[in-house]
């Protein structure tokens, strides 16, 4: 029996793309055969080694096929075709809202995707969701037989160097206000970027934010975005791109603060990173956020854009606020490290592995 | 508002400083609250659009009010004690001796912004002609069944 996972594609950094090479790895401890088919065209050209092409994907009755699911794709219809007994690993569908006239072509996907969710039941053997809320939004669609198995961490190793050179262009002073994430519309990073004007013009012009992460997936949200900052009048905030695992382990190192508007997750795991870097995190508790969170950090539900500059200011500058936020952290991130993962997988498989 | 630190429920205390500081902001120097942007041309009516075709609209009726770089003065931040204030002064010094420089350079760059947004403006109105007269003849090629001669209606501003 072989246990394979079946992705829409393949990417350094990504959080599905990080849990489906946990689980292989998990795999081929226990001596199953398994591999990741990703679909080519979405894989990074130094990563091809690292996963299958899908139209290597065969199938057999007695094998497990895993499917990480959030967007209707070509991988999608492999996996549904497969003889193999099937598991989806259910990340959230973003509602098609956030991409109307942003991307047309998104959100169709993501209709046709939101559209297809009542009947993974009927073509799979078993669905998991990475978070309670991700199983809520299941069994809003008529999903029953639903199981939580919450995304993974995976800890940076500790060999992990950061890249020098990000240490080095964002050394000094300056107070450093971190996002991490896609540029995505749902993240609601102009929620973000109008708070941070607020607490640089009014609180302390001596201050940066920088957004870490792709605007590949959404062109047009980051013009807006870049036009935001220029009406702002607002040079110090910085688009930064993709990060490679040394460059992001830097801007965690360079942060005093970490921050995210984001309206709609399924779970947000850099909110975990960022504790785990020892960051004081402020989120909006939306989604899949409170349980990536836990009791740690702060979470806030309908703050105007200069209160959440104000508690920006106040974490930084309240000694007494920002130790009791980072104790929460390190609590939290403890549970997570003591999160016994192959035990969980065992319980969950316990029908498919005999 | 809510305000859950370190899982406790905080919008009674921590949330009510934060809401009257943040009022406290709004009384203050102008000077020191974002830029003020006119809800008609904000970057963010972009989100307001309906299609993707929308959206290149949009974007170059607002680009038209953003072509220009801007020469106005503007507040050098200055940090607390003697050592602040000094770079604040060599700083505005060094800002009134290459302000005639900037000006000249900012004239330059204006001229060729405004250049792009006019050409990228007739470029669309251009292809959005095309693609009007082309529907318009599928229409009637599918009306004659793709025989026969097809009459193009002249649009404004059409060269036939």
């Amino acid at each position: 029996m072989d246990i394979h996972q079946i992705l829409a594609g393949f990417a350094e950094g990504d959080a599905i793309s990080r849990e489906a090479t946990q689980l292989r790895d998990i795999f081929r401890r226990w001596g199953y055969i398994s591999d990741l088919f990703v679909d080519t065209d979405h894989v990074a050209p130094d990563l091809r080694t690292a996963c299958r092409p899908l139209g290597e994907y065969i199938g057999r009755p007695g094998d497990i096929c895993l499917h990480h699911y959030g967007l209707a794709s070509p991988a999608a219809d492999l996996f549904f075709a497969s003889p193999a007994r099937k598991i989806i690993v259910y990340h959230n569908v973003t509602p098609a809202k956030y991409f109307v006239g942003i991307d047309d072509a998104v959100a169709a996907q993501l209709r046709t995707a939101r559209a297809t969710l009542p009947e993974l039941g009927r073509k799979t053997d078993a669905i998991w969701a990475v978070s309670q809320f991700d199983a809520n939004d299941l069994q809003a669609a008529g999903l029953r037989a639903v199981k939580v198995f919450p995304l993974l961490y995976n800890p940076p190793p500790a060999t992990l160097k950061p890249d020098w050179r990000i240490l080095a262009q964002f050394a000094g002073s300056l107070k450093t206000i971190l996002f991490v994430g896609r540029i995505a519309p749902n993240k609601r990073i102009e929620d973000l970027i109008q708070a941070f004007a607020w607490y640089h013009r009014a609180l302390n012009p001596y201050s940066r934010l920088l957004i870490v992460g792709s605007p590949r997936s959404a062109p047009r949200y980051f013009t807006l975005l870049r036009m935001l900052a220029g009406d702002l009048d607002l040079p110090n905030v910085c688009f930064e791109g993709f990060a490679s695992p040394a460059g992001l382990e830097a801007y965690y190192q360079v942060a005093d603060l970490y921050v995210s508007a984001s309206e709609h997750e399924g779970y947000c795991l850099p909110l975990v990173e960022a504790m785990d870097h020892d960051i004081p995190v402020i989120a909006r508790a939306v989604g899949g956020t409170p349980e990536a969170m836990g009791s740690g950090g702060i979470l806030y539900e309908d703050l105007k854009a200069e209160e959440l500059g104000v508690l920006m200011h106040r974490v930084l500058t309240d000694s007494a606020l920002r130790n009791e936020t980072l104790r929460s952290q390190r609590e939290r991130i403890r549970k997570l490290r003591e999160r016994s993962v192959e035990s969980e997988l065992k319980a969950l498989l316990a029908g498919f592995l005999t | 508002m809510k305000l859950i630190i370190a899982g406790r429920d905080r919008t009674m205390d921590i949330g009510e400083t934060l809401r009257r500081a943040a009022e406290l902001l709004h009384q203050g120097d102008s000077s020191r609250k974002p830029a003020w942007i006119p809800d008609g041309i904000s970057a963010l009516t972009l989100q307001q659009v309906a299609s993707d075709a929308d959206y290149l609209n949009e974007l170059i009726r607002l680009m038209r009010y953003r072509d220009g770089v801007d020469t106005l003065d503007f507040k050098i931040p200055g940090r607390p004690g003697w050592r602040g204030r000094w770079m604040s002064r060599i700083k505005l010094v060094l800002w009134r001796l290459l302000r005639y420089q900037h000006d000249r350079i900012a004239f330059r760059q204006n001229l060729i912004n405004t250049l792009l947004t006019s050409a990228l403006e007739f470029e669309v109105a251009a292809r959005q002609k095309e693609v009007a007269e082309l529907k318009q003849r599928m229409a009637e090629l599918e009306k004659t069944g793709g025989r026969g001669e097809v009459k193009i209606q002249q649009l404004p501003g059409g060269e036939h």
